[in-house]
């Protein structure tokens, strides 16, 4: 009885040695986006990107501009009936340019144009439609490292869906990272007990955390 | 001598940082990775604010910044928190606002009256934890002109976020070196967690913005 208990107690700690091995080693690069990005935004810290502008031909149907070059009908929309509205011309363009990435544009036309941005880590185009002259200019933005981690930081967050593939993915990866890093310190706090010589050690710097947590929560919250 | 010791020493003390860092910033990593994940779903929750409204005279200061201005009616309205003046007030009023991670102070003043309006919106624990995330007290989303973390408890919590930072970047340093170590033991484990990590990162960083 005792010898099968040892024996599940042993398998249950290698069990949990290589879980927390193998998972932190997968999370390493994921956890390094997170911090240094961290550093960055909790500073303001935002490098100007790099943009080059181009201009191409863009036949647009007339058909498409009947519901949304019309002011007068398209003041009068709702959000919800002004996107329905703009949504075959947005499709249009996105097919035409074969844009990929995260879309923000309502496809409505005033003046004579149209804009939307499309953006996935590391680039952000913006484009601005004539549908007069049947051109697009698109401005590219390349964000470099620090703007990719900052994008990869910032999104899918709270204040929209995800609509492209990419910006659904990175949230699934996103979320396990969040899942993992549970698992790891619930792991490491197993494993930190059973090393017999950093418990006391272990003890007073748990407390100090947690200490120092309450404190600034509390001066926070309640000071 | 000497030379077989050394790695033996900066083994065990490289394995002491890992777990007394770990424990330190537990409750951090805690906060910081839920929020993220409730950040990421605000579908999961319907968390409506608690909304209520008072007045009250104040004394206007003559002189002084808007900043000094703000927290001299602060301390007449009694309330504390970081200061975001966003440089559009109205003829004839002084509008602020007072921020901490559960609460939205709204204050304007008609300088006519010096009639304070004090509107508290008390938010729920899911979007204080939302807040918590993200109070740095300089976002560009406050719309300032002028960024300042003006309130010590912000300025407190802001160098928290660069700590708990540097400690997941000291943790994964320590990790990768025990992960180093344990290669003899767990070469095909080891090798295979850390590079599908690389792997998806790089796809993430470098492979989506060359799509087209």
């Amino acid at each position: 009885m005792v010898t099968a208990k040892r024996t599940f107690n042993e398998a249950l700690d290698r069990f949990t040695r290589q879980l927390h091995l193998y998972g932190g080693l997968f999370l390493c690069p994921f956890l390094l986006i997170f911090a240094v990005s961290t550093i960055q935004l909790n500073h303001g810290w935002y490098q100007p990107p790099d943009g080059t502008t181009t201009t191409v031909g863009l036949p647009i149907p007339a058909e498409m501009l009947v519901g949304v070059t019309n002011r007068q009908v398209t003041d009068d929309m709702t959000f919800e009936e002004r996107a329905a509205a703009g949504q075959p011309l947005l499709d249009h363009i996105v097919e035409k340019l074969k844009l990929q990435g995260e879309i923000a544009g309502a496809g409505v036309v005033r003046n004579g144009r149209t804009m939307l941005n499309v953006a996935r880590p590391g680039l952000v185009k913006r484009i601005e439609v004539n549908v007069r002259t049947q051109e697009a200019t698109i401005t590219e933005l390349r964000q470099g490292l620090f703007g990719t981690l900052r994008y990869l930081h910032l999104n899918p967050g709270p204040h929209r869906q995800p609509q492209w593939i990419g910006t659904t993915a990175w949230g699934w990866i996103a979320d396990a990272t969040v899942y993992v890093t549970l698992l790891l310190t619930l792991s490491g706090i197993y494993l930190w007990v059973l090393v017999r010589e950093e418990r006391k050690a272990g003890i007073v710097v748990l407390g100090a955390g947690a200490v120092s947590f309450v404190a600034v929560l509390y001066v926070l919250m309640i000071g | 001598m000497e030379i077989s010791r050394q790695p033996a020493s900066i083994k065990k003390w490289n394995r002491r940082v890992h777990i007394w860092l770990g424990l330190y910033m537990v409750l951090f990593l805690w906060v910081f990775s839920v929020s993220g994940l409730f950040m990421n779903h605000p579908g999961w929750f319907n968390a409506q604010p608690v909304r209520t409204s008072v007045e009250q005279t104040v004394m206007m200061p003559e002189a002084g910044t808007d900043l000094e201005k703000a927290t001299d009616i602060m301390d007449q309205l009694g309330i504390t928190g970081e200061v975001l003046i966003r440089g559009n007030t109205p003829d004839g009023q002084f509008n602020f606002t007072c921020v901490r991670p559960h609460l939205r102070q709204f204050v304007s003043v008609d300088l006519t009256t010096s009639n304070a309006t004090l509107q508290l919106v008390d938010l729920q624990l899911i979007v204080t934890l939302g807040d918590l995330h993200t109070f740095t007290g300089i976002r560009g989303i406050y719309r300032e002109p002028n960024s300042i973390r003006d309130w010590l408890p912000t300025r407190i919590w802001s160098f928290s976020m660069d700590a708990v930072a540097i400690g997941v970047i000291l943790m994964v340093l320590t990790s990768l070196y025990m992960g180093w170590q344990r290669l003899k033991v767990h070469p095909l484990g080891s090798m295979a967690s850390f590079a599908l990590g690389i792997i998806v990162t790089v796809y993430f960083m470098w492979g989506l913005p060359w799509l087209g």
